[in-house]
């Protein structure tokens, strides 16, 4: 009897036991479901796009030509807008985030601004193409240059910045401004010499990231009016531009004129992503150098 | 690790000097000590200018519509026509597209969103973790350009070799992209709701003779669970916003129906063809662009704050 | 420390070059760089700038600078993208002609305003009240023809029944008095039509409903689509499919979509760069696509005129491969003249 009952038992565990082996090999598929998913879109754009990469096509002028279009325009546009998203969001973001972390006082105001950072962190980039499109180029007048873009941009990723920045602050070790004010600094001495030496590596990371998101947004630019055909390269902010993604977006909607623009929408597709790859690389190179310093 | 730099003292110097030096390094670094708050306040606040500026931008401009077009037609309209002879402008085949491509996304997203996190958090060895997590969050990483570009050129041809009564523009394939696009926020979400779950629970439970995954199940997902709805809320306001797969993939057909094989436009989607369309400022078309993005954007918000209300419940639990 | 010290001057330099960049900006452009690209555009059989060949003479010979400010229609878009890049690469190397098309009447919103666009393209004509908005503002307004373009009506390749329609039943089929292919003639399959066509976005829609459906709404059901790559695909893949859109895009994707001959009375008509125009057998479905030209801008911008003067020139040269007809010999000659007076 007793037997039985233990044999029994011994079933029902092996049971239990395949399950559990069976459900995690579920789970770990699942996690690369994901991955193939990645794997599948790269390799498709490579093998539709790669053969349409040479210097040329790099270095080359735009043109409705299928042959001879080339994208120097789009990456110049692309980088004449870092150029102004990078200084904007650096200076921005950093000063905010050590007003929040080591000036403002607990209380409404600190709040009222961290939650309103967190909400525009949440707003979808459409919208804030709309603010760029009244703001910068209406309002102010600017038009579609790059420094309108930049702008809308920048102030897209900002609260990305911040709150990075905020937690590379929070991350410097107290015993540092500690033994600063011990040797009679003054407050922003000890902010200026010792803790954003100490959190640079980390806001630097984090600013590059938030960076390659600014790189890859398409949805503000269709709203601001990007020219379709922009052949001269812009030789500063108050140009006219066209950056990667737009042009991205036009060959796509546009292979119904020429079919072989869709192989020059993946061919740029690999451009845009090599150089986001290599921003991150950077990015993920600083981090582990400067990770384990303390 | 930190030395004064101005600390270089030479015993030659005179030592009234010196005082008098301090003193006016004192009162310049008393001017900066106060200075220096208020420049970085004002930087604070650029933040918060943005958020008036985008109310500003939305409502006035919104507000011309309301005055052409009553609220009530408008949220409660299923005809959307702005461009034609006797314009209807109806909010719901919208909300409907938008809706509708932010569900399927979430069928896809959710289920391997959640069995993702619980294999990093659960099964997976650091060395596996370490490596699968930064390429999972690759796909976060890739513009959604891209997305948009592989749903069209792809995905759809891909569903319609199987399903031949899809039609070329759909709102499935741009959904389910949308779904792996947002897989990384709701596994690294979730992962860290499970991860923080403490370690006295699960070994109390798989003390009592369970398998890890009955632990998982009926332990870690439960205490985790506001955590995990918290990234669910989060991954759908994303969805939402989503605007450039859902633009190329979808099509612009204004459908009011629940078929998924057939063309529908979100609300993201309606505003890059109108803005890039034919919209004279002024005319209530235009106007409707800002309406939909104010409406856009309190969905978008009520998900946030929804999210942010359940997570901090979450944290009030340990 | 030394680290610490690097990372900053890095950080340092970069604010730098962006302060830089956003300062010694606007003041004058260098232009060096089209030289160099000029030199090293490709051998397409495009000539290089010492050599142009153009049959006139253009008046201005010296080297232009400045920049031409092109939007409107998307119809017409593909003919003036490509006017503009022939022109940039072998008339005025650096005078940058930009191109956008946010559509016909957004375009005159642009075209309409301070310090507005130079030309705008529109695939139907000016309306009253934007004539009123540019007398208002004193802008004295050109109207220049660029081509003839013919809506086709496309159906599915694999349809064999109805490559010809008559005018009639082309309409019946978008207003949706027939619904079902074996209402036009039993023969034919007794399945429902699908129909397509752009959204009320383009000029083509307004086209459709205005001339040829003459105002009557167009059949509920109809699946009307802001990109033509849609509707091309769209009706490469139903059997049952119809739509219709500008011959261009028709000309373009031949191995996907079948063109319909239409009889307007003398037997079917079929649509090519040969029947399309305003005197052609084609003649009901053609209509004229235009560019509109701010003729105070053409006066004080020496670039703006020179460019008006070579659109007036190569109309017909490009119209062709564009998907467009060319206009008739005499009508381009004397509207060329009309642009040259303007000076």
């Amino acid at each position: 009897m007793e037997k039985l009952e233990v044999l029994h038992n011994n079933n029902k565990i092996n049971a239990r036991v395949r399950k559990n082996s069976i459900w995690k090999s579920i789970f770990f598929l699942s996690t690369l479901f994901g991955l193939v998913v990645l794997v599948v879109l790269i390799t498709r754009v490579l093998f539709q796009g790669l053969s349409w990469i040479d210097m040329d096509f790099i270095t080359g002028r735009l043109s409705t030509n299928a042959d001879i279009a080339g994208i120097m325009g789009a990456i110049l546009g692309t980088v004449w807008v870092m150029l102004v998203v990078i200084p904007v969001t650096l200076i921005i973001g950093v000063g905010s985030a050590i007003y929040l972390e080591l000036y403002s006082k607990k209380g409404i105001i600190q709040s009222f601004i961290e939650t309103n950072i967190s909400n525009l962190a949440g707003v979808p980039s459409i919208v804030y193409g709309l603010l760029g499109l009244t703001v910068f180029v209406r309002l102010m007048d600017f038009g579609n240059v790059v420094l309108a873009g930049g702008l809308t941009l920048a102030l897209l990723v900002l609260p990305i910045l911040i709150v990075s920045a905020q937690e590379a602050l929070r991350a410097v070790p107290g015993h540092l401004p500690e033994a600063s004010y011990g040797m009679g600094a003054t407050k922003w001495q000890t902010i200026r010499r010792i803790i954003l030496p100490a959190a640079i590596p980390s806001i630097l990371t984090g600013s590059i990231l938030s960076l390659s998101r600014a790189i890859g947004e398409t949805a503000p630019l269709t709203v601001l009016g990007i020219p379709a055909l922009l052949i001269p390269f812009p030789n500063g902010i108050f140009d006219t531009f066209t950056a990667l993604p737009m042009q991205i977006y036009y060959w796509t909607i546009d292979a119904s004129l020429v079919a072989e623009y869709a192989n020059l929408a993946a061919a740029t597709i690999i451009v845009l992503l090599l150089i986001l790859f290599i921003l991150n690389s950077v990015a993920i190179f600083i981090r582990n150098k400067y990770q384990q310093r303390y | 690790m930190a030395t004064n730099s101005e600390s270089n003292l030479n015993s030659a110097v005179n030592v009234s000097e010196l005082i008098a030096q301090n003193k006016k390094k004192k009162s310049i670094n008393n001017y900066m000590e106060k200075l220096v708050p208020t420049i970085l306040f004002l930087l604070a606040s650029i933040t918060v200018l943005t958020t008036i500026g985008i109310l500003y931008t939305l409502i006035s401009q919104a507000v011309h519509f309301f005055m052409e077009v009553p609220i009530l037609d408008f949220f409660t309209g299923t005809e959307l026509k702005p461009l034609s002879q006797n314009p209807e402008f109806g909010i719901l085949p919208l909300l409907n597209g938008t809706i509708i491509s932010s569900l399927v996304a979430i069928l896809v997203a959710g289920p391997i969103g959640i069995m993702s996190a619980i294999y990093l958090s659960e099964y997976a060895s650091d060395r596996v973790r370490r490596i699968l997590k930064p390429l999972l969050e690759v796909l976060a990483g890739i513009p959604t350009i891209v997305y948009g570009f592989f749903a069209f050129t792809f995905v759809t041809p891909l569903i319609r070799s199987i399903w031949p009564q899809v039609e070329a523009t759909n709102i499935l394939s741009p959904g389910i992209v949308m779904g792996v696009m947002i897989i990384p926020m709701i596994a690294s979400l979730s992962e860290d709701a499970m991860t923080s779950v403490p370690n006295g629970m699960r070994e109390g439970s798989l003390a009592m003779g369970t398998t890890k995954l009955e632990t998982t199940i009926k332990v870690v997902i439960p205490a985790a669970f506001s955590g995990i709805m918290a990234s669910f809320v989060l991954a759908i306001s994303r969805a939402i916003g989503e605007t450039m797969i859902v633009t190329i993939a979808s099509g612009s057909s204004k459908n009011f129906t629940f078929d998924l094989t057939q063309s529908m436009q979100t609300m993201t989607a309606y505003i890059v063809e109108v803005s890039g369309g034919e919209a004279p400022a002024g005319s209530t078309l235009h106007y409707s662009l800002y309406a939909v993005a104010l409406t856009l954007f309190v969905f978008t918000m009520i998900m946030n704050l929804l999210a942010k209300y359940i997570s901090r419940k979450f944290r009030e639990e340990y | 420390m030394s680290k610490f010290k690097i990372m900053l001057l890095a950080l340092i330099a970069i604010l730098t070059i962006g302060v830089l960049a956003a300062c010694g900006s606007d003041s004058e452009e260098e232009t060096d760089n089209n030289e160099e690209a000029n030199a090293s555009e490709t051998d397409d059989g495009s000539d290089e700038t010492e050599d142009t060949s153009t049959e006139e003479d253009s008046e201005v010979s010296d080297e232009l600078e400045g920049t031409v400010a092109i939007d409107g229609s998307g119809t017409v878009y593909p003919l003036m993208s490509k006017l503009a890049e022939e022109y940039m690469v072998n008339e005025q190397p650096n005078v940058s002609v930009e191109v956008s098309r946010a559509g016909t009447s957004a375009g005159f919103e642009k075209f309409l305003a301070e310090d507005g666009t130079d030309f705008n393209d529109a695939s139907r004509p000016i309306k009253e009240e934007e004539q009123a908005k540019a007398d208002e503002l004193g802008i004295e307004v050109m109207e220049i023809k660029t081509a003839l373009d013919g809506l086709t009506i496309v159906i599915n390749p694999e349809n064999d029944w109805a490559k010809e329609l008559t005018a009639e039943q082309v309409e019946d089929i978008f207003l949706g008095n027939v619904t079902k292919w074996s209402e036009i003639d039993s023969e034919w399959p007794d399945e429902e039509i699908q129909t397509y066509g752009p959204n009320e976005n383009h000029g083509t829609y307004e086209f459709f409903y205005e001339v040829i459906l003459e105002e009557q709404d167009l059949v509920d059901s109809i699946d009307l689509q802001q990109e033509y790559s849609t509707l091309v695909t769209l009706v490469s893949e139903d059997k049952n499919a119809i739509g219709y859109f500008g011959f261009g895009y028709y000309d373009n994707n031949q191995d996907q979509v079948q063109a319909v001959g239409i009889d307007f009375g003398d037997g079917a008509v079929v649509p090519s760069l040969e029947t399309i125009g305003e005197e052609g057998p084609y003649a009901d479905y053609t209509r004229p696509v235009f560019t509109y030209l701010n003729v105070n801008n053409a006066q004080e911008k020496p670039e703006v005129y020179d460019y008006a003067v070579y659109v007036g020139e190569s109309i017909n040269e490009f119209a062709g491969e564009t998907g467009f007809a060319p206009l008739p010999d005499d009508e381009q000659q004397a509207q060329l003249e009309e642009i040259q007076a303007i000076q």
